[in-house]
């Protein structure tokens, strides 16, 4: 019987609280700028959200499956692109709400800077190009170096992170974001790599959606955006083609 | 072989010490459960026990392997991947002694000539049974131990083995321990007896002198003689200077050999003039008269050296008066007669 | 591309067996006639890899390879090369991840003969080395083909372990079934389809024989 009522009371508060919340959903790399402005946002706002955190791949198939997300915060350009035209939804639904930035993570002498990679026969860590925007942008800049090494291909940048941790490998290219205490890890000159923009999808349009986003437009959370080792976008820098 | 095993083993107390000549060939008598099977699971090594003392030809016991002891099983242990012929000479082949032994003519013996190329597998208890034998002979143990080894074969089929075992411990010198449900093997084959009792061991220098005695209860005694010529039909053996006549066994040869009487299968008559169609008798001198069970009583009956029984009704004991010490004449049919071979 | 990674593939499905072969007979009998205290630990880790997700196991044996180890480090120290992102490291990994299904079905069948097998060879003069060779491993055939098909198929069939610890190296480590996960992936369905069919087709082919061959087995254990 007490089983029965803390049920009933269980399935009670769950729906309660089901109603009040943003439910976002965010790549896992990006989960830990949200998490970090979450409490932010509830202060300036009274609003708070609930995180639903995987990989973009697997968040858009429950999305394209009725998942209930009010919100999408993908880590690529491809992915919120295509929930729209799947959706059908219109196109100011999907804007950039941060540039990723690639870092060169290098614990070997042979290899100082960028331009050492040239010469370098070792192995370097990517993320898989075919599924990371993060790894295919490290690809195009390997080629463009002339690496002739052997490219080890991580399955995502925490992975890539994950090999240089536990020094298996001990150059890589990854994305700031994953790498700010990685032990020689040095920042990347922009232009060198295609832009990696990371694309937010609205799916359920509402003030609490707007708030959100502008949100991150304040100056609180564009520091740490930058502390994470992202860039924000705007000002100059190209968004859309 | 010189063994004693006394301590606790799985639960039970065990106490069994002997010791046996080489080349002695001992039957294993006792009820089952008495400790057989333990004592010859020990005796090959395929039991430890740390307290145990065995030692065979001089030499501690080491593992199976090593063991100059050569268990057959209970239940016949067939290799299914190997073929009759193969098992065989996987019987021969760790143990590359110097004799050759007439293993074709054995197997013939053991009417395993026709199975010769088929698959373990395949065969019947029986035959099973005989294929472990040879296999087991051709891997020459000095002692061979049987544990109920002719259990599953035919009563000719069990004789015809018990040549081959004899005719193993002839050549090779080889020693037999014997346990078997029927006496037979036994009578045949062994002239001592380890009797294991409650896991108590004791060791009997003639096996007769147990056998028999059970058959002061109206049993079977075996006899010793001599088989000497065909005659009418029968094989005539000489019992302490009388002839008594049975079926032609399949092999025999003039010299020792070994007969059974059973008692029930014996009648007594007291005068030597009067007709009859029973084709043996003895003439033997009462030496004791024990009733039993109200109803029966058996005659202990002495020849010149070697004694049976036979067993007669009350009524018949009364109609004829018996007296320790009278001479009476035991008479019986051929067919009462068991040939138990000539092992010796 | 393809013909690259099944090459791969039938190479390290092909030495995983082999080894795994070698390392599981001796344990899978000593497991089946052991009355040691050791033997249900050493069933639990054998079986370990059947209920673990490939993930734990690839992080641990990515902490085993890793220099900061002293195995990955006497590895580099003796090879030049981390263990990671090689082909004998996929090999060790895959070894881990397909173990319970090479030594279960040995084990079961090594049980199947009982005690008596052995004892009735070591009768007849045979030390325990040569009772297993001579009867021991040919009574076990068939439970030595079942246990080598399955090590096989789940080797090809393996993903989780070679996602960690592979490094997706064409050539190298990326293994049939890392190669389709990459097409799904990128969107690349028409391939995959092929990819995927393909396995599909040839596991249920390898399995098929399998069980067609072990029904109509004639090698039957005991007496």
């Amino acid at each position: 019987m007490v089983v029965r009522l803390l049920f009933c009371g269980w399935l009670l508060s769950a729906g309660v609280w089901a109603e009040a919340p943003l439910t976002v959903a965010v790549t896992a790399s990006f989960k830990p700028v949200l998490s970090a402005l979450s409490d932010p946002f509830s202060t300036a706002t009274g609003q708070s959200m609930r995180l639903v955190s995987a990989s973009t791949g697997v968040l858009s198939q429950q999305i394209l499956a009725g998942a209930p997300f009010d919100v999408f915060f993908a880590a690529d350009r491809a992915h919120p692109q295509h929930l729209r035209d799947a959706l059908n939804l219109p196109a100011d639904r999907v804007t950039t709400y941060a540039l990723g930035a690639l870092v060169l993570v290098t614990q070997d002498p042979a290899v100082q800077t960028l331009d050492d990679l040239h010469d370098y026969a070792g192995r370097v860590i990517i993320a898989n190009p075919l599924q990371a925007p993060y790894g295919a942008a490290a690809d195009q800049l390997l080629d463009r170096l002339g690496f002739s090494g052997t490219r080890v291909r991580a399955n995502n940048v925490s992975q890539a992170r994950q090999y240089l941790s536990l020094n298996l490998a001990t150059v890589g290219l990854t994305a700031a974001s994953v790498a700010q205490d990685l032990p020689g890890a040095q920042a990347i000159d922009p232009t060198l790599y295609p832009v990696l923009e990371q694309q937010v999808i609205v799916l359920r349009a509402s003030e609490q959606t707007r708030r959100l986003l502008a949100f991150l437009q304040s100056t609180e959370a564009i520091q740490m955006l930058r502390d994470m080792g992202y860039r924000e976008p705007g000002n100059g820098e190209p968004v859309e083609p | 072989m010189k063994f004693s095993i006394q301590g606790h083993w799985r639960g039970q107390q065990l106490d069994l010490q002997g010791q046996f000549a080489p080349g002695e060939r001992v039957a294993l008598l006792g009820a089952s459960g008495a400790g057989k099977t333990t004592l010859l699971r020990l005796l090959a090594g395929l039991d430890h026990m740390p307290e145990a003392q065995i030692d065979i030809a001089g030499k501690t016991l080491g593992r199976a392997w090593q063991s100059p002891c050569s268990l057959v099983h209970q239940q016949p242990v067939m290799f299914a991947h190997h073929r009759v012929e193969q098992t065989v000479h996987f019987g021969a082949r760790f143990r590359p002694n110097s004799q050759a032994l007439p293993m074709r003519e054995w197997a013939e013996a053991l009417d395993l000539t026709d199975l010769w190329q088929q698959s373990c597998a395949a065969l019947s208890g029986g035959q099973q049974q005989r294929v472990a034998l040879l296999r087991t002979l051709m891997s020459q143990p000095a002692w061979l131990l049987l544990d109920e080894s002719f259990a599953a074969l035919d009563a000719l089929s069990r004789v015809r083995a018990c040549d081959v075992v004899a005719d193993y411990c002839r050549r090779t010198g080889a020693g037999l321990l014997l346990a078997s449900h029927h006496d037979s093997p036994q009578r045949i084959l062994c002239d001592s007896a380890y009797s294991v009792d409650q896991l108590t061991g004791s060791y009997q220098p003639n096996l007769f002198d147990q056998l028999n005695r059970v058959s002061s209860e109206g049993g079977m005694t075996t006899l010793s003689g001599t088989a000497e010529q065909l005659t009418k039909g029968f094989l005539a053996v000489l019992v302490d200077r009388q002839s008594l006549y049975l079926a032609v066994p399949e092999r025999w040869q003039p010299g020792n050999a070994r007969i059974s009487l059973e008692a029930s299968e014996i009648s007594i008559a007291l005068g030597d003039q009067h007709q009859t169609s029973m084709v043996n008798r003895l003439k033997a001198t009462v030496d004791s008269l024990v009733s039993i069970d109200g109803e029966r009583v058996v005659v202990g009956l002495r020849l010149d050296q070697q004694r049976f029984s036979a067993t007669i009704s009350l009524w018949s004991r009364q109609r004829l008066e018996l007296v320790v010490g009278q001479t009476v004449f035991a008479e019986f049919k051929a067919a009462a007669v068991q040939w138990h071979g000539q092992a010796h | 591309m393809i013909l690259d990674a099944i090459g791969l593939t039938l190479r390290l499905a092909g030495t995983t067996t082999l080894l795994l072969l070698l390392i599981c007979l001796p344990l899978a009998a000593w497991l089946a006639s052991t009355r040691s205290r050791a033997k249900p630990w050493i069933e639990s880790l054998v079986a370990l890899p059947l209920v673990l997700p490939p993930t734990v196991l690839g992080f641990y044996l990515l902490l085993i390879m890793s220099p900061n180890s002293r195995i990955g480090a006497a590895w580099v120290e003796l090879f030049g090369q981390s263990l990671a992102f090689s082909f004998w490291g996929l090999v060790i990994g895959s070894m881990a991840y397909s173990l319970p299904f090479v030594v279960q079905p040995l084990q079961r069948t090594f049980e199947g003969q009982g005690p008596l097998i052995a004892e009735a060879a070591h009768t007849l003069g045979a030390h325990p080395w040569q009772t297993f060779w001579a009867i021991r491993l040919p009574l076990a055939m068939p439970g030595l083909i079942a246990a080598s098909v399955l090590g096989f198929t789940h080797t090809v069939g393996e993903f989780g372990v070679v996602l960690m610890i592979g490094g997706n190296i064409p050539g190298q480590t990326q293994v049939l079934s890392i190669l389709l996960f990459d097409q799904v992936e990128s969107l690349n369905y028409a391939l995959a389809h092929q990819l995927a069919a393909g396995l599909v087709l040839s596991s249920l082919l390898v399995l098929f024989c399998l069980y067609r061959w072990n029904h109509q087995s004639v090698v039957r254990i005991g007496g």
